[in-house]
């Protein structure tokens, strides 16, 4: 019997090995950061011509675009259009957040190939997983019409977006929520407490787990600090309780208010208007207002399909405290890709205002890096936003996760 | 014996592997440690590392990637800051274990009883009660939770109103609508059928001379049950609750769907399953949720080693003899028809409305709103908000869809073949070395697949495939095969040693005296017998195969790969109605399966319990 479990144990161990793969070593930069380099130093015709060198020289190859998000998708048909030798020379891989974590991660140890350009969320892997092992590389776009803010270039930002507190104004009305103490479900001085807030487990939506996290940091406590002397008429006393600061308290009693746990944002977006009374204040991505198919076939033969959605599912931007959350989405090039030229083509066409409209143009709650892109209209500026939402930071989610990732788990178990 | 110990080596090896249920545990048991027992190991060891240096900041004190470490154990077992071991381990675990066993009372209680009306009783109706009794199994666990939720929600608790309430207008409770108890229901319900397929099927081949026996010795109907029937379909009714509690305190879907209960309702309920994916998810604390995996194996073996307690002493349990094949009816009298109409109602009920359900939200722009109706879902020639390269048309005319329910169709096919087979071999080699170490190993460890989460069993091969040397395996069809071949024997390989331990051995022992060789006794007498029981064991692979998602998602080349991998993307995109399409037409198409192979080969799943 020992020399059965001797024998699977040294089975195990060599293939445990060969599983881990051999690690890159340090020699040097590798041709995908080579090739990024002298991307970045090319005109848009040089990178053009190659991108269509390499694409030629490697008939056999498809340009692979892996992303979570089908703006990709789209943008992708705009690239082809403008760029007619990528004619079907490309492919769109849906990918989605901890999945392709998982896949990016077994690429990354084992050095693989996985694709040749890659759009991801989730700040904390990204840097921790990706940037710092040096497996997903950006490269930054310039020149005439691309203005990109410095700390959005390494990692390179390709697309911002926002959750919001919404819901249906003809029920409602745009009123009903302006300080967000009022989500906590007590009464202020002179605005009623609500119950009937709608948010996606954080259990299940790293992005919610995310902003509840970001609750707790010093921008947030310093928004709810003020936005709470507004509502209670009077200033923050942390010796009153046990909490580590005011964005705790907030978190909890949050937690403990909300109504209903919903599945799935796009879901319940769409269901804004089916519900009683007083509705649902739903927080869900902007965006999620694009899938708003009743809307569409009634307005589908004109331009205002936007506006009107938006009538029906209202939101204000001007809550005290915050209007929501402000997350983003890189986009890179993985160190093994094998058309390294086409996606520096690929990420220079997103940034640019035609690229950008071809994948995500006309739809609230897509916000572009390039400073230089605007926001689609009735929706406010991305630095408006930052101004108002709460905004990922990395830095932060990476110190603060052990103890407020608990905290927020012992408020979702009611156990008090 | 003593003869035997003094032949030469190559003799005695010669002599071992001339019996084929020697060369089958062999070849099982090396094939089950490179396909089993490495991903096991790879969970462990990743429960014992530091995996990313997301983990090592969460971990602090200088950890790094890599590392040797017990802080995922002693964290989630035994962290008291924010109560966070209790809270994410010991309270989840325990309501889970309670919904299991709920759920497991459900699936026994009510398949159990409605396969012994339809396999002993005289009741009316049977051919349809036995077919559309299967259907809820072969739907995704989550529509029964989702028809649940459509029927039971009310606008009392502002959930919208739901089927009940706008013909009735009764508003249930909220913890009938979410919590432990709808998850509890919802998985018995879908796991119903499966209890109904495992006892039925030993049922229906019971030698009902036994019975018999005991009512002319004047026995009552009640210590037949006790004494006569339920110790026969025992290993059926171990396996059943080894099957359904495994797969229903792993089950994430159904406790994800089925918990929007606010906090302060006491409604809320967090299940084991949906904190170990949330645990696996974060690279903060993916160790911890391979902790939380093996724990919830160790659970499942725990069941399996008392399953083996009772198929592996030395109790009989054979009740294919050959020598009778009498079966007779019990009457019901004049409950007869009454029996009928309840189990008439409470089947279709739970069988046909989730598919109007179905049908219903593929056929509605908002949910509930009849003023949407359409049916561009399904015949639509325009692309659909948010579509790109004109896939996202309706589905039937979709070629994307079918070029993907093609290959799904062609994977489960072959899938079931190889599982199928592998589980017939394992049957018959178990039932056949009862008393060896070495089949009940092969036997564990074909059983073992089934306990891995998914997830887990997917990420081991995925990474493999990006290992040098096995690339090839990247994306490529024949892994989907491999894993869900692996991944789906535990179905075949139970219901192969099920229905093999039934049969006696002298039925084998007879052909062997008249020289007839091992294939053709397998084929020609073995599995003829026991057929029924055995097509099962090549369905169920394929039923599970043609709706599991979660295996494959993380091997599929792309979205567009399989017909669920293209139904997750419609849903997580917002096109439910596509989504839940799409979900009909896989049901449609595994009953047209069935119904196919039924003619073909005489045998389905229901008819193996007695639907006939």
């Amino acid at each position: 019997m020992k020399k059965v479990l001797a024998i699977i144990l040294a089975l195990v161990l060599v293939l445990s090995m060969a599983a881990c793969g051999g690690k890159k070593e340090d020699e040097g930069k590798s041709s995908v950061q080579q090739a990024i380099e002298a991307a970045q130093k090319m005109s848009a015709e040089e990178l053009e011509a190659a991108a269509k060198k390499e694409l030629e020289e490697n008939p056999d190859l498809t340009f692979n675009a892996d992303s979570l998000t089908s703006g990709v998708n789209k943008a992708l048909q705009g690239f082809e259009k403008k760029y007619e030798w990528m004619q079907g020379r490309w492919a769109y891989n849906v990918k989605k957040g901890a999945e392709y974590q998982t896949k990016l991660t077994a690429a990354q140890k084992a050095g693989s190939y996985i694709a040749d350009f890659v759009m991801i969320q989730d700040g904390s892997f990204l840097k921790n997983a990706m940037i710092d092992t040096g497996f997903l590389l950006s490269y930054v776009p310039s020149g005439e019409g691309i203005e990109i803010a410095e700390e959005d270039q390494n990692p390179l930002v390709g697309v911002t977006f926002n959750k919001v507190f919404m819901y249906d104004n003809t029920k409602v009305g745009t009123e009903q929520l302006k300080n967000v103490w009022q989500m906590t479900g007590v009464d202020g001085v002179s605005l009623k407490g609500l119950s009937n807030v709608s948010y996606q487990s954080p259990l299940a939506e790293d992005v919610n787990q995310n902003f509840l996290i970001m609750l707790t940091g010093p921008d947030a406590c310093e928004k709810l600090t003020g936005a709470y002397k507004s509502y209670f008429g009077k200033d923050y006393d942390p010796s009153g309780d046990d909490y580590e600061n005011i964005g705790y308290k907030f978190v909890a009693e949050f937690i403990a208010n909300v109504g209903h746990w919903h599945s799935s944002d796009t879901s319940e977006v769409k269901a804004i208007n089916n519900y009683a009374d007083e509705g649902r204040i739903i927080f869900a991505g902007l965006c999620k207002l694009k899938d708003y198919p009743y809307y569409k076939s009634e307005h589908k033969d004109s331009d205002l399909y936007y506006k009107k959605a938006i009538t029906a599912a209202g939101w204000n931007t001007e809550v005290e405290g915050f209007d929501g959350f402000v997350y983003n989405m890189w986009t890179l090039i993985p160190d093994t890709a094998k058309l390294p030229y086409t996606s520096c083509l690929f990420i220079r066409y997103i940034h640019t205002e035609e690229g950008f409209n071809a994948g995500w143009g006309g739809i609230l709650g897509y916000y572009s890096s390039n400073r230089l892109i605007p926001s689609v209209e009735g929706d406010p500026a991305l630095a408006e936003w930052n101004s108002k939402c709460i905004v990922e930071d990395t830095t932060y989610l990476d110190s603060a996760y052990n103890t407020a990732a608990k905290f927020i788990m012992r408020q979702m178990s009611g156990v008090n | 014996m003593k003869n035997t110990q003094r032949l030469p080596l190559g003799n005695r090896m010669k002599s071992y592997f001339s019996k084929p249920a020697n060369v089958i545990c062999v070849v099982f048991l090396v094939l089950l440690i490179l396909m089993v027992v490495l991903p096991l190991f790879t969970l462990l060891i990743g429960s014992l590392t530091v995996n990313g240096n997301q983990e090592a900041i969460y971990i602090g004190n200088g950890a790094a990637e890599g590392d040797f470490t017990f802080h995922h154990w002693t964290e989630l077992l035994t962290s008291k800051e924010f109560d966070y071991a209790s809270i994410k381990f010991w309270i989840p675990l325990w309501q889970s274990t309670l919904m299991a066993l709920l759920a497991c009372a459900v699936a026994v209680g009510f398949g159990g009883i409605v396969a012994w009306f339809i396999t002993r009783s005289d009741l009316p109706g049977k051919k349809y009660i036995s077919t559309i009794f299967v259907f809820p199994y072969i739907m995704p666990s989550w529509a029964m939770a989702m028809f649940w939720e459509n029927f039971f929600k009310n606008t009392e608790m502002n959930a919208g109103m739901g089927m009940l309430q706008s013909v009735t207008g009764i508003c249930v409770p909220e913890r009938i609508v979410y919590g432990l108890f709808p998850c509890a229901m919802s998985l018995g319900l879908h796991y119903a059928p499966f209890a109904y397929i495992l006892i039925g099927g030993i049922l229906r081949n019971m030698d009902a001379n036994l019975e018999e026996a005991a009512t002319v010795l004047k026995t009552s109907r009640f210590k037949i049950l006790r004494r006569i029937t339920l110790p026969i379909v025992m290993p059926a009714l171990v396996s059943t609750v080894l099957l359904v509690f495994s797969s229903s305190i792993s089950s994430f879907t159904v406790p994800f769907f089925l918990n929007k209960s606010s906090i302060n309702s006491g409604n809320n309920f967090i299940s084991i399953s949906v904190q170990m994916r949330s645990l696996i998810n974060s690279g903060f604390t993916k160790g911890q949720g391979y902790v939380l995996a093996i724990i919830l194996m160790l659970f499942s073996i725990g069941i399996l080693t008392l399953n083996n307690w009772f198929t592996g002493s030395r109790r009989s349990f054979t009740t294919v003899t050959g020598k009778s094949g009498q079966v007779s009816l019990v009457k019901l009298g004049k409950a007869r028809i009454i029996v009928a109409i309840i189990l008439l109602i409470v089947v279709t009920f739970f069988a046909i409305m989730p598919l109007f359900s179905f049908a219903m939200e593929s056929l509605l722009e908002v949910p509930g709103d009849w003023s949407t109706f359409t049916l561009r879902y399904w015949l639509s020639t325009e692309a659909f908000e948010g579509s790109n390269k004109g896939d996202t048309i309706g589905i039937l005319r979709s070629g994307l869809m079918w070029r993907a329910m093609g290959r799904s169709l062609l994977l489960s096919v072959i899938v079931s073949l190889v599982a199928g087979t592998f589980g017939l071999l394992i049957g018959y080699a178990v039932a056949r070395k009862r008393n060896s170490k070495l089949a009940t190993t092969v036997s564990d460890l074909a059983f073992l697949p089934y306990l891995i989460p998914s997830m887990s069993f997917g990420a081991v091969y995925l990474a493999l495939s990006y290992t040098k040397g096995f690339t090839w395996l990247d994306g490529s069809f024949f892994l989907l095969i491999l894993v869900g071949s692996i991944k789906f024997m535990p179905f075949a390989s139970r219901t192969g040693t099920s229905a093999m331990l039934q049969l006696s051995g002298e039925i084998e022992e007879a052909a062997i005296i008249i020289g007839v060789p091992w294939f053709k006794r397998m084929t020609k007498v073995l599995f003829p017998i026991q057929k029924a029981s055995f097509i099962s064991g090549y369905l169920l692979p394929f039923i599970s195969c043609m709706r599991e998602m979660s295996l494959f998602v993380l091997l599929a080349a792309s979205y567009t790969t399989l017909v669920t991998t293209v139904l997750q993307e419609y849903s997580r995109t917002g096109l439910t109605q596509a989504s839940n399409a799409i979900n009909l037409l896989i049901i449609v198409f595994v009953l047209v399966i069935q119904f196919v192979v039924n003619k073909l080969t005489g045998a389905s799943i229901d008819k193996g319990v007695g639907g006939n």
